[in-house]
């Protein structure tokens, strides 16, 4: 384990996309420190340019703190990304890996099921499904999920398929062990690289989503959201540019923290690395 | 020197990145091939004769890097050549054939258009002269029906077929050399004869200078001029064929010759039958070619048509057959890793395809596998302690016993103690061919079923695992079915032998008796085409080798 964040944080792109998301959790976990009160709170004049004494990031049509609002935002950013990617990973591989070992009958009837969620424009379901059960912050991660995990049930099963025919496996059958048991304790710790790199980028994806969502208005109301943000800022990017660009750069150094560090994590867990660091 | 040097090699030296386990793949390496020659590089894996191959081709990788020397074809400096006079070099004045045909060929392009792509592409514009000179080729490798052959893609081509096909393309342009790396180790024993004949046929047509590279004294001993033994990069002896191979000088060579398996009987001396352990009785298994598609078609191959054999208790039965012989098939089948459409497996008395749930498990132990593959046989992820113990654990062996087990299994495959707590990737192929061994006998199973357990072993390893398993069989009294393609490996190891030929078995006895006189044709074929007969005729050793 220690050997593996060392292999990862050598990279420069391990480094880079470490620190990045770390800025932003930082700001996350501190926003209530940082910013006491609510970020919806009139606070002072509208329409202070960035850099104004006591409001770095200036303040919006309102009077509104703009930095209150980016740092409170990037609670439920990370928030709604790391619960959907989570729920999309777990329905994902539990389909995937039942598919891929099981094949036949089975891996037809999940496989169909999952093209059923593939054929359907991604981002126009997850609308419909917020707009159905109303916009919350359940509904949002609910429709983040569905239309992210075929992508991991491909992954895995595709893994599965061509693990399960090793001889490993073969091996485990004669010894005795459960179909189960060989799921999860010989193939899935092999599957496990492929599946932390692409749950990093579904990350980045999962909080562009939640932007896209809040910024077409459909939002959680009493969260806010980068996305809202940049939404509400729209109308007035001529006049006072900073409303929209300072959570757009939120949103930037996130997801590309994230492809940093998902490409990083693909180079560590690689096992012709792991040879040659350990040889 | 009087003939002609066709490819000459001075002092090559061909570095390895940085971390590696040398600093060099391929190290002042000297060779020359003459015109009308074949000059044989044999090594064990790693020992730098591919990378040197390659060199020649320069089709190296850009992390190996040529460190100095020189190498010329006729004269022509190939090291300093530009891309474009490379590529007209390429083809046209050396040709290059793959070990596997099937990966070397482009699957989406027929055979013929394939053929026809090199002439075009070195300039010969006439499509029926193109035309004629495919349909010359194609005959020449004799390949049947060239007229509808071209048309077909490489899938549809047996092995040996599409192993023709890259040997028409290298030699489409009349090259002056011709280099083949393991041309024929994906190959069948009696396709790798036809193989063989054609490439030295097409030496003595043509005049062609063959750089031949393989792993296989056998192979050698038919087809060599010259051999050069490589080492870790380094050339250790070269000379004729005749010198080297009946008086080898380096001690490399003499070990690796003395390693190379010979036709022997292993059946001391013919006791009583005994009590049989295994029954296999008339056992049918055919599989489902699915079909493309929704509604594709659905035949059916017959992988074993009413296979009946015996196997008694401390017995070893060597399984012999080409690919697709159905032997594996009738490996998993006595597995249970495999159910049967017909007839039955009786295992100590239990028809084993009826056993469920319980018993099945209890079963479980009593027949253990040694796998082909020492690198996808054992879990990456998993410590050799746990490789090892696991199944015991699981098949209610307690913790400490089983742990008890694998101390005393580790010393008799030769493993030392530490091995329990590093990961397989540590290992050698040949140790982690030991680590399977350890977990099919930790088991202690009274049947061992070895499904190709030496083929993809060096000849060195090769021979000191079956040593270890001829050791641990007679120790544990194990009965044992060794499945493999190679007769002389099975010779070495079994007390009887069964040829399988399209999912029957044609013949069965002692190695001996089948060699002395085989029955039917196809045995015959297989004895045929063993590689490096005269060779092993000639250096008869006066002890069976490794009694």
């Amino acid at each position: 384990m220690k050997h593996f964040l060392t292999r990862l944080l050598r990279q420069p792109a391990g480094a880079i996309g470490a620190l990045m998301l770390l800025a932003i959790g930082v700001l996350a976990l501190g926003a209530q420190w940082f910013y006491p009160g609510d970020p919806w709170a009139m606070v002072t004049d509208p329409n202070l340019p960035p850099l104004s004494p006591g409001y770095p990031f200036g303040t919006d049509m309102l009077g509104r703190d703009v930095a209150a609002g980016v740092a409170h935002g990037a609670r439920v950013s990370l928030l709604i990304g790391t619960i959907a990617t989570v729920v999309a990973v777990i329905v994902g591989t539990v389909l995937g890996a039942v598919a891929g070992y099981s094949g036949g009958w089975v891996d037809d009837f999940i496989m169909r099921f999952t093209e059923i969620f593939q054929t359907i424009p991604g981002f126009l379901l997850a609308l419909l499904m917020v707009a159905i059960f109303g916009p919350s912050i359940y509904s949002i991660v609910g429709a983040i999920g569905v239309i992210s995990w075929p992508a991991v049930a491909r992954l895995v099963r595709a893994e599965f398929l061509s693990l399960r025919t090793r001889d490993f496996v073969k091996a485990a059958v004669l010894g005795g062990q459960s179909s189960a048991r060989i799921v999860f304790r010989q193939i899935l710790p092999n599957t496990l690289s492929p599946i932390v790199v692409a749950a990093s980028l579904m990350m980045a994806t999962a909080i562009l989503l939640e932007s896209a969502i809040s910024f077409l208005g459909l939002g959680d109301r009493s969260m806010i959201t980068w996305g809202f943000m940049i939404g509400a800022g729209r109308t007035t990017l001529l006049q006072s540019w900073w409303l929209s660009a300072v959570p757009g750069v939120a949103i930037f150094v996130t997801v590309l923290g994230l492809n940093l560090l998902g490409d990083a994590l693909n180079q560590a867990l690689s096992p012709r690395r792991r040879e040659g660091a350990s040889a | 020197m009087t003939e002609d040097v066709l490819l000459h090699i001075r002092d090559l030296s061909v570095a390895l990145p940085s971390g590696s386990d040398r600093a060099f793949a391929v190290q002042e390496v000297s060779l020359q091939v003459p015109a009308g020659q074949t000059v044989c590089v044999v090594g064990e894996s790693g020992s730098g004769k591919s990378v040197m191959a390659n060199a020649v081709m320069r089709l190296l990788p850009r992390v190996l890097r040529v460190k100095s020397g020189q190498i010329t074809l006729a004269g022509e400096d190939l090291l300093s050549l530009d891309t474009e006079s490379l590529r007209r070099l390429r083809g046209s004045r050396m040709g290059m054939i793959f070990q596997e045909p099937m990966t070397a060929l482009n699957p989406v392009m027929t055979v013929g258009e394939q053929i026809d792509e090199v002439l075009l592409v070195h300039g010969q514009r006439d499509p029926q002269v193109r035309e004629r000179r495919v349909l010359e080729l194609m005959q020449e490798m004799s390949l049947p029906e060239p007229e509808t052959l071209r048309h077909r893609y490489p899938f549809q081509l047996s092995g040996g077929q599409r192993q023709r096909v890259v040997i028409a393309i290298a030699m489409a342009l009349e090259p002056q050399l011709l280099i083949a790396d393991e041309p024929t180790t994906a190959l069948d024993v009696t396709t790798q004869a036809q193989i063989l004949a054609l490439i030295k046929r097409l030496q003595t047509t043509h005049g062609v200078g063959v750089l031949f590279i393989t792993h296989d004294f056998g192979v050698v001993a038919d087809i060599a001029d010259r051999v050069v033994v490589m080492q870790q990069g380094r050339v250790v002896e070269s000379g004729t064929a005749a010198q080297v191979l009946r008086h080898p000088e380096h001690p490399y060579t003499r070990r690796l010759i003395g390693a190379v398996p010979r036709l022997r009987d292993a059946a001391d001396e013919v006791t009583a039958k005994p009590a049989p352990l295994l029954q296999i009785d008339g056992v049918n298994k055919s599989y489902r070619a699915r079909g493309l598609g929704l509604f594709g078609g659905r035949g059916r191959t017959k992988a074993l048509d009413g296979v009946s054999l015996d196997i008694g208790e401390g017995e070893t039965v060597g399984l012999i057959g080409e690919s697709g012989s159905g032997k594996t098939t009738l490996g998993q089948c006595v597995m249970r890793l495999l159910d049967l459409d017909g007839g039955r497996i009786v295992f100590n008395g239990d028809p084993i395809q009826a056993l469920r749930g319980r018993r099945l498990k209890a079963l479980r132990p009593q027949i253990q596998m040694i796998f082909q593959d020492p690198f996808a046989s054992l879990n990456p992820r998993h410590r050799v302690g746990r490789i090892v113990t696991e199944n015991a654990v699981i098949c209610g062996v307690a913790p400490a016993e089983a742990e008890r087990r694998m101390q005393e299994v580790l010393t008799m495959v030769g493993l030392d103690a530490s091995a329990v707590n590093r990961f397989p990737h540590e290992f050698s192929g040949g140790q982690r061919q030991r680590i399977g061994i350890a977990r099919a006998l930790v088991m202690q199973p009274r049947l061992i079923v070895a499904d190709e357990a030496v083929s993809a072993l060096d000849v060195s390893v090769q021979q000191q695992v079956l040593t270890l398993l001829r050791d641990v069989r007679e120790r544990l009294g194990l009965a044992m079915l060794f499945i493999t393609h190679d007769l002389r490996v099975a010779s070495q190891i079994c007390d009887r032998i069964a040829v399988m030929h399209k999912g029957r078995i044609v013949e069965t006895g002692t190695v001996q008796a089948i060699a002395r006189a085989p029955a039917h044709p196809y045995t015959r074929s297989l004895f045929e085409a063993m590689p490096g007969k005269a060779w092993e005729r000639d250096t008869e050793h006066p002890e069976p080798a490794l009694a």
